[in-house]
């Protein structure tokens, strides 16, 4: 560790904290009112938090200056994540990058989201049905974390009947791993172990599924592994987050639900309002050399958080950025990141995201909150809600089962 | 009527492809949209108009559009 910078911006600021937790939005606030794009914080050992737009777009780009990579020497994260295997591509800097992308790309393109949406439609309806005559539920637990969580199963060709076991494993990592070291470690077993028994029947029976692909053009296990991981993390818990974020903002504007009810049509092009308002996830960088970096000097080895979600909110690209605006125009968001690792499932995102909004704006146009709100401990990987307890005037199913 | 996307401004926000589907498509390793040549087409100008409209860089450049 350097000496610190004289000149540096000290923030009091930590990513996995209540405060976070509680009012993201006050605490962005107050970062962008340092009139830096970036600030200091002394917690887990030292780490920068980028939230200022120009600073997180060019760190995002410059991926000489801010590597992606994850190793056992240089482990990656704030604080360094508890399981030594990259994934991928997330975790790779460079040619690979390129190399593991282009294995998903068709099946994630903007015409393989389209392609998905009956099907999600269709997962929908029977998500729903089986709680629509109740009147209450709790959503996150019955739409938003197994729709996500059944569609990328599927993709991977796995059982998507074992979605509760795998997302048990998926949030003990994202969510808990934080304040929470031996869960997390438990989770990761899991996942790998679980992974590795997906991996090894599938090797001898190929077929026309993502996991297959992955498969094909890769060479080890491991690079199996890190790809699956990544496509479960990525897949089944931010879109989840978003429009559990989402809902929540619903309830307290009802201008907004007005709006959405008039118009379901729009949702699609509104959706890009809420991405901007409710970003779920950040991304970690570390610094590969010493260098000025928009007026604050780095250190080769510092930590980087990308706050993607401040960018969103940044006072300077966005007027009134905490207000929702459905017609805002020229929606510069940077909540899928962007450069070489932007959000390989954005397209998915926006349709699956399109699509719940749309049904339960059908289906359950008066629902309100109905209970305590309970999130995630922790909001520094993903900024999502646990528990959503709704009510609503209740519904006939779609279907007869 | 010609529409392309200026590669030079094009940020790859990708709300073009968000907005019309039909009309974009998105080079996911270049980061960039460009514009699938065979929906341009007369039906099509209210579609490229809104895109258009809804680009942050302005990118999205359409040419002999006389409404």
């Amino acid at each position: 560790m350097s000496a610190a910078d004289p000149s540096r911006v000290e923030i009091d600021f930590d990513h996995h904290g209540a405060e976070f937790r509680d009012d993201n939005k006050g605490a962005i606030r107050r970062m962008h009112a340092t009139g830096c794009p970036m600030g200091h914080s002394s917690q887990y050992g030292g780490f920068w938090a980028f939230y200022g737009y120009d600073a997180v777009r060019d760190a995002a780009r410059d991926s000489e200056l801010f590597s992606s990579a994850h190793t056992a020497e240089t482990p990656k994260g704030v604080p360094s994540v508890p399981y030594a295997m990259p994934l991928l591509p997330i975790d790779v800097d460079g040619e690979m990058v390129t190399h593991y992308r282009r294995i998903v790309l068709n099946t994630l393109s903007p015409a393989g989201a389209k392609h998905d949406i009956p099907r999600l439609t269709e997962i929908c309806t029977e998500l729903i049905d089986d709680f629509i005559e109740s009147g209450s539920c709790d959503i996150v637990d019955a739409l938003l974390t197994p729709l996500p969580a059944r569609w990328i199963l599927e993709k991977l060709n796995w059982s998507p009947d074992r979605w509760p076991e795998w997302i048990q494993w998926v949030h003990g990592l994202s969510h808990d791993a934080a304040h929470d070291p031996e869960r997390g470690a438990w989770a990761a077993e899991q996942l790998v172990a679980n992974v590795n028994a997906e991996i090894a029947s599938r090797r001898s029976d190929l077929g026309d599924d993502v996991l297959s692909d992955i498969i094909r053009a890769t060479d080890t296990d491991e690079q199996v592994r890190g790809f699956s991981l990544l496509l479960l993390l990525g897949g089944m818990d931010t879109t989840a987050g978003l429009t559990s974020n989402v809902l929540e903002l619903i309830d307290r504007e009802p201008a907004v639900r007005q709006r959405l009810i008039e118009e379901p049509g729009g949702i699609p092009k509104y959706a890009e309002e809420f991405l901007r308002l409710e970003a779920p996830a950040p991304s970690y960088r570390t610094v590969t050399d010493d260098a000025e970096f928009h007026g604050q000097q780095l250190r080769k080895g510092d930590r980087v958080l990308l706050m993607f979600g401040a960018a969103g909110l940044d006072p300077a690209i966005f007027e009134n950025p905490e207000d929702i605006d459905l017609d805002r125009v020229g929606n510069r968001h940077l909540s899928f990141g962007v450069g070489p690792h932007r959000c390989l499932g954005s397209h998915h995102a926006r349709v699956m995201f399109s699509v719940m909004l749309a049904e339960i704006i059908r289906r359950m146009p008066d629902f309100r909150i109905s209970g305590e709100v309970e999130r995630f401990e922790s909001a520094g990987n993903v900024y999502a809600i646990r528990r959503l307890p709704i009510s609503f005037t209740p519904g006939k199913r779609s279907t007869e089962s | 009527m010609q529409v392309h996307v200026d590669p030079s401004k094009c940020q790859g926000h990708a709300l073009c492809i968000a907005r019309a589907p039909e009309g974009f498509d998105f080079i996911d390793l270049e980061d960039r949209a460009v514009v699938i040549e065979a929906a341009v087409t007369a039906n099509s100008a209210n579609l490229f108009r809104a895109a258009a409209i809804e680009c942050p860089e302005q990118a999205i450049i359409i040419e002999g559009d006389h409404e």
